[in-house]
C-alpha cells in the first residue's frame, strides 16, 4: 500500500470515530432531553426542531460510518481509482462535517415550520455526499472489470 | 379499497409472468434476482392486503348522510395543513376548548359515561351506550306529543358532540334524509362527572320550552361552533346538506381561508423573506396586525349577539359574508340599545330600525340576553359587552389587549391552565388595566382610588369594573362591559352592583353612600327594604331568578365569603336548593359546598323533592347546632342569632315570579 493511500485511510478512519463518537454523544443528549422532558425539544410546537436535531444525529452517525467503509474499502480493494479517490476523500469528509452540522445549526434556532438559516448548508452537502459516493462505486465497479 | 386493487393486480400479474421467465434466462444471478423481486412484491402485496383487511379505511367524509360533513372548498385548506408550518400555533390551538367545540361523537371523543348508562328525567327514560367506537342511546321518544303511556321507545345514533371544557352535550341523527340533527336532551357535566337533564344547563323555568327542533344545530350551532358553515336546502325535497370547514372552531375561524397562504409560500425564498423581513404576510389575516376594531371583530364574529343584515348570509359562500379582516356590521347588525335612540336613526338606519322593533315588539325576547339597560347578561357575548365600554371606544383596546390565543414558547403556564380562559400572561390581574391606567400601579394611587387596602379584593380593577353579572354554562362570570359600581343601575335593572356582589350582608343604602362619599356617585332614591336589609337577602329571597342564580353563586365566592362572613348565608343558601329552577339549585349546592362544615351535604340539585327537603333539613340543623356570632338585622337576624322568619317569610312571599330564560 503506498503512504498516500495510507494516509488517506487513517485520515478517515480519525475522522470516522471522533465523529461517530460525537453524534453518538449527541444522540445521548437527544435522549437525555426525553427523559428531563426539556419542553425546549419536546413541546408540541417544537415539532421542527425535534425533526432537525433527530437528523443532525441520525445523519452524523450515518456519515461517521461512510467515512469508516470508505477507509475500509480502501484498505481491502485493490485497484481502486486513485484518481477517483481523490475526489471521493474530501466530498465524503465535506458531507460528513455539513450534513449533520446543517441539521444542527437549522434545529437550534427555527422558524415556525421552517429551520434556521443553517439548513442552508444541506443541498451542498448533499451533492459532495452524491459525488462522494458515485466516486467510490464507479471505482469498485472498474476495480471489478480490472 | 377499491384504489388497493389495481396495484394488487399488477404485483400479482408481475410475479407470475416470472416463472416462465425464469427457464429463459441464463444468468445465475439474474434469475436470483428476478426470483427475489417476485417474491418481495407478491410478500408486500399480501402484507398491504392483510392490513387493509384488519384495519379497514374510514369512508370518505362525504359518505356520512346522517350529519352535516366537512368539506374544504372555497380557499379552506383545515388545520391538518397549517400545522406543517406553523407547529406551536397549532400546539397552542389543539390544547384549546376552541377546538373541541364540535367533534364527530365517538368513544373516544366523548366525555360523558357511555358505559350502558340507564337514566330517568322529566319522566323520560334513556339507556346510553358504545358499540364499538359509536355512540347509541334508547330512549322514549323526546319529540313524542300523544299520551304519555304510549311513547314510543326509539334507538338512535349520536353523531355529533358540542363542547368539552364545562359540559357537553349530543346530538342524534334523524331517521329522515338529510343531515339534520336533534339534541339529547341530556347535559354531561364534566367536573361533576354527572348527566344532568338539558333543561338545567340553561338558567330555564319549570317546563318552559326549549328549542329542541332538528334545524337548531345546522341553523344556529353551526355558525360559531364550526369553522366555515354552510346549508343548502332542497327546494324540492326539503332535504338539508349542512358542511363546515372544519368542526370546532380553527385555525382559519379566526385566520380565514389558508389557500392562498398556503400556495404562496411554497416558495422557500418567499418565507425566510418574510421571517427576515418586517412585511406582512398580505395572503392570510393575521388578527394581531389588524387595525384595533377590526381586531376584536373578529372575536366578535362569534361572541356578540347579532342580526344579519340580509337573513341567510352567515351559511353562505357570497362574497357578503363576514371573514376575518372584513368589517363586520357591514354583513350584521350587533345588538345595542342605543341604536334605537333616534339621533341614531342617521348613522345606520337598519340598525336603528331593528333596535327599535325589538324594543317595543320583542321585549321578553331581548330580555333573554340583556339586562333592562341594554348590558348583556348571557355568557358567550363579550364583544357585545366589550363595544359599549370606554376603554373601546378610546380606537386601540382589542380583545388581545388581555386575551391571546396562542401563548408564547416561553410562557410559564401549562396550556391546560391557560386554556381556561385564554388569559395573556399577567393579564389576571390589575397588570392588564395598568396597560392603560398607569397612574394607578403604585400602591397608593391603588389605595386611595379603591379606598381598598391595594393587597385586598376589593383593589382588584375586575371586582369593581368587570363584575360577576353575567351568566351562562351554569356559572357566574365577568362582565365584559367595563363600567363603575351603580346601586342606581342596581334598583333600575336588578343587576347586582359591584359593592353589594361582595359586600353581601351590606345594604344598597350602604353601598350607595359610600359610592357617594368616595366617589362622589349621585344617591339614588332607595326604599325602606333597600335601606336596611342586606342586597344579599334581598336578591336570594325577592330577586328574580336571574338575580338568585348570581347571588347564589356570590354566596360561594372566595372573596364574598370572607368579605361578608359565611355563617349567615346558610338559610339563604337552603331556600335557594329549593329553588324552582334547576340551574339556581345546583349552583346553590356548589356553594353551598365551598363553605366550612357544609362540604358534605348530600344534595342532588336533580334529586327528588324528598331528598331536596332532606337536603334542606340537613343544612337548617347544622346552622342551628352551629356556634356563630349575630350579624345583626340587616340579614335578618334577631338579637339572639336565630332567624327573623317573619321577615324571611314576607321577602319570600314579595318574590319576583317573572319567568325568566338565559339560554345562551
Amino acid at each position: 500500500m503506498d503512504p498516500t493511500t495510507r494516509a488517506v485511510i487513517q485520515r478517515h478512519v480519525r475522522f470516522g470515530w471522533i465523529s461517530l463518537l460525537a453524534f453518538v454523544l449527541l444522540g445521548v443528549f437527544l435522549e437525555a432531553m426525553h427523559g428531563f422532558k426539556v419542553g425546549w425539544y419536546l413541546d408540541a410546537g417544537e415539532e421542527t426542531r425535534r425533526l432537525l436535531l433527530t437528523l443532525a444525529h441520525a445523519h452524523g452517525v450515518l456519515l461517521a460510518l461512510v467515512n469508516l467503509a470508505f477507509a475500509a474499502t480502501l484498505a481491502t480493494v485493490p485497484g481502486l481509482d486513485a484518481r477517483l479517490m481523490r475526489i471521493a476523500s474530501p466530498c465524503l469528509v465535506g458531507a460528513g462535517i455539513l450534513l449533520p452540522a446543517g441539521f444542527l445549526l437549522g434545529g437550534l434556532v427555527t422558524y415556525g415550520g421552517d429551520p434556521g438559516l443553517g439548513v442552508f448548508l444541506i443541498p451542498p452537502a448533499a451533492l459532495l455526499l452524491i459525488a462522494g459516493v458515485a466516486a467510490v462505486a464507479l471505482a469498485a465497479l472498474r476495480a471489478g472489470r480490472d | 379499497m377499491g384504489s388497493l386493487l389495481l396495484p394488487l393486480a399488477v404485483a400479482a400479474a408481475f410475479a407470475l409472468a416470472c416463472v416462465p421467465l425464469l427457464d429463459r434466462i441464463a444468468s445465475t444471478r439474474a434469475r436470483v434476482a428476478l426470483a427475489a423481486a417476485a417474491i418481495w412484491l407478491v410478500a408486500a402485496a399480501g402484507l398491504a392486503y392483510a392490513s387493509v383487511r384488519v384495519y379497514p379505511p374510514l369512508p370518505a367524509e362525504r359518505a356520512n348522510t346522517d350529519r352535516p360533513v366537512q368539506d374544504l372548498r372555497d380557499g379552506y385548506v383545515s388545520s391538518t395543513t397549517c400545522r406543517g408550518c406553523h407547529p406551536q400555533q397549532y400546539a397552542t390551538w389543539h390544547a384549546s376548548y376552541h377546538r373541541t367545540m364540535t367533534q364527530v361523537a365517538t368513544a373516544r371523543t366523548a366525555v360523558g359515561d357511555f358505559d350502558g348508562v340507564d337514566l330517568t328525567f322529566h319522566g323520560l327514560r334513556y339507556h346510553l351506550e358504545k358499540r364499538g367506537d359509536e355512540l347509541w342511546v334508547q330512549m322514549d321518544d323526546p319529540t313524542w306529543t300523544g299520551p304519555p303511556e304510549l311513547v314510543p321507545w326509539i334507538e338512535r345514533k349520536i353523531v355529533l358532540s358540542t363542547g368539552s371544557h364545562h359540559d357537553q352535550d349530543y346530538w342524534y341523527a334523524t331517521p329522515t334524509p338529510g343531515r339534520e340533527l336533534r339534541l339529547l336532551p341530556l347535559n354531561f357535566r364534566v367536573q361533576e362527572k354527572k348527566w344532568v337533564p338539558f333543561s338545567a344547563a340553561f338558567l330555564l323555568a319549570p317546563h318552559a320550552e326549549f328549542d329542541y327542533s332538528p334545524s337548531k344545530w345546522t341553523q344556529t350551532c353551526i355558525k360559531c361552533h364550526a369553522t366555515y358553515g354552510e346549508q343548502q336546502v332542497d327546494e324540492l325535497s326539503e332535504q338539508v346538506d349542512a358542511r363546515v370547514a372544519e368542526f370546532g372552531i380553527a385555525c382559519e375561524a379566526c385566520h380565514g381561508p389558508a389557500d392562498e397562504h398556503v400556495r404562496a409560500n411554497r416558495d422557500p425564498r418567499r418565507r425566510y423573506q418574510l421571517h427576515f423581513g418586517d412585511a406582512t404576510d398580505h395572503t392570510i389575516t393575521n388578527p394581531a396586525k389588524l387595525e384595533a376594531a377590526r381586531t376584536s371583530e373578529v372575536c366578535g364574529q362569534c361572541h356578540g349577539q347579532w342580526s344579519e343584515r340580509e337573513a341567510g348570509t352567515d351559511l353562505t359562500d357570497s362574497p357578503e359574508r363576514y371573514r376575518p379582516g372584513d368589517v363586520l356590521e357591514k354583513q350584521r347588525i350587533y345588538q345595542q340599545f342605543a341604536a334605537a335612540d333616534p339621533s341614531r336613526a342617521q348613522l345606520d338606519p337598519q340598525k336603528h330600525e331593528l333596535m327599535k322593533y325589538l324594543l317595543e315588539n320583542e321585549r321578553d325576547y331581548i330580555l333573554r340576553s340583556f339586562w333592562p339597560d341594554g348590558q348583556i347578561r348571557i355568557s358567550g357575548r363579550e364583544y357585545t359587552g366589550m363595544i359599549e365600554s370606554p376603554c373601546y371606544r378610546g380606537g386601540e383596546f382589542t380583545c388581545l389587549s388581555c386575551h391571546t390565543m396562542h401563548p408564547a414558547e416561553d410562557d410559564p403556564r401549562p396550556l391546560r391552565e391557560w386554556a381556561d380562559d385564554q388569559l395573556a400572561p399577567r393579564m389576571g390581574g390589575n397588570d392588564a388595566c395598568l396597560q392603560c391606567h398607569a397612574a394607578f400601579a403604585s400602591q397608593d394611587a391603588l389605595a386611595r382610588h379603591t379606598h381598598h387596602a391595594p393587597e385586598s379584593t376589593g383593589s382588584s380593577c375586575y371586582n369593581c369594573h368587570m363584575p360577576w353579572t353575567v351568566y351562562g354554562i351554569m356559572k357566574a362570570h365577568r362582565s365584559h362591559q367595563i363600567d363603575s359600581p351603580s346601586v342606581a343601575a342596581t334598583v333600575a335593572t336588578g343587576r347586582p352592583n359591584a359593592c353589594n356582589a361582595c359586600h353581601l350582608d351590606k345594604t344598597l343604602a350602604w353601598a350607595a353612600d359610600h359610592l357617594a362619599s368616595d366617589f362622589g356617585i349621585a344617591r339614588p332614591e332607595l326604599g325602606p327594604d333597600e335601606s336596611a336589609i342586606a342586597a344579599g337577602a334581598l336578591w336570594a329571597l325577592r330577586g328574580d331568578a336571574g338575580q338568585r342564580i348570581l347571588t347564589a353563586a356570590y354566596m360561594g365566592w372566595e372573596p364574598a365569603i370572607a368579605t361578608s362572613h359565611s355563617d349567615w348565608m346558610m338559610p339563604y343558601l337552603s331556600e335557594l336548593l329549593g329553588d324552582p329552577y334547576d340551574a339556581v339549585r345546583f349552583v346553590a349546592g356548589r356553594s353551598l359546598h365551598r363553605h366550612p362544615g357544609y362540604g358534605d351535604v348530600a344534595f342532588d340539585y336533580v334529586g327528588s323533592d324528598a331528598q331536596i327537603q332532606t337536603a334542606k333539613a340537613d343544612v337548617a340543623r347544622r346552622w342551628a347546632g352551629a356556634q356563630r356570632p349575630a350579624r345583626g338585622a340587616a340579614v335578618l337576624q334577631r338579637g339572639d342569632g336565630a332567624l327573623d322568619a317573619e321577615v324571611f317569610a314576607r321577602l319570600l312571599a314579595e318574590r319576583n315570579q317573572r319567568r325568566v330564560q338565559l339560554d345562551e
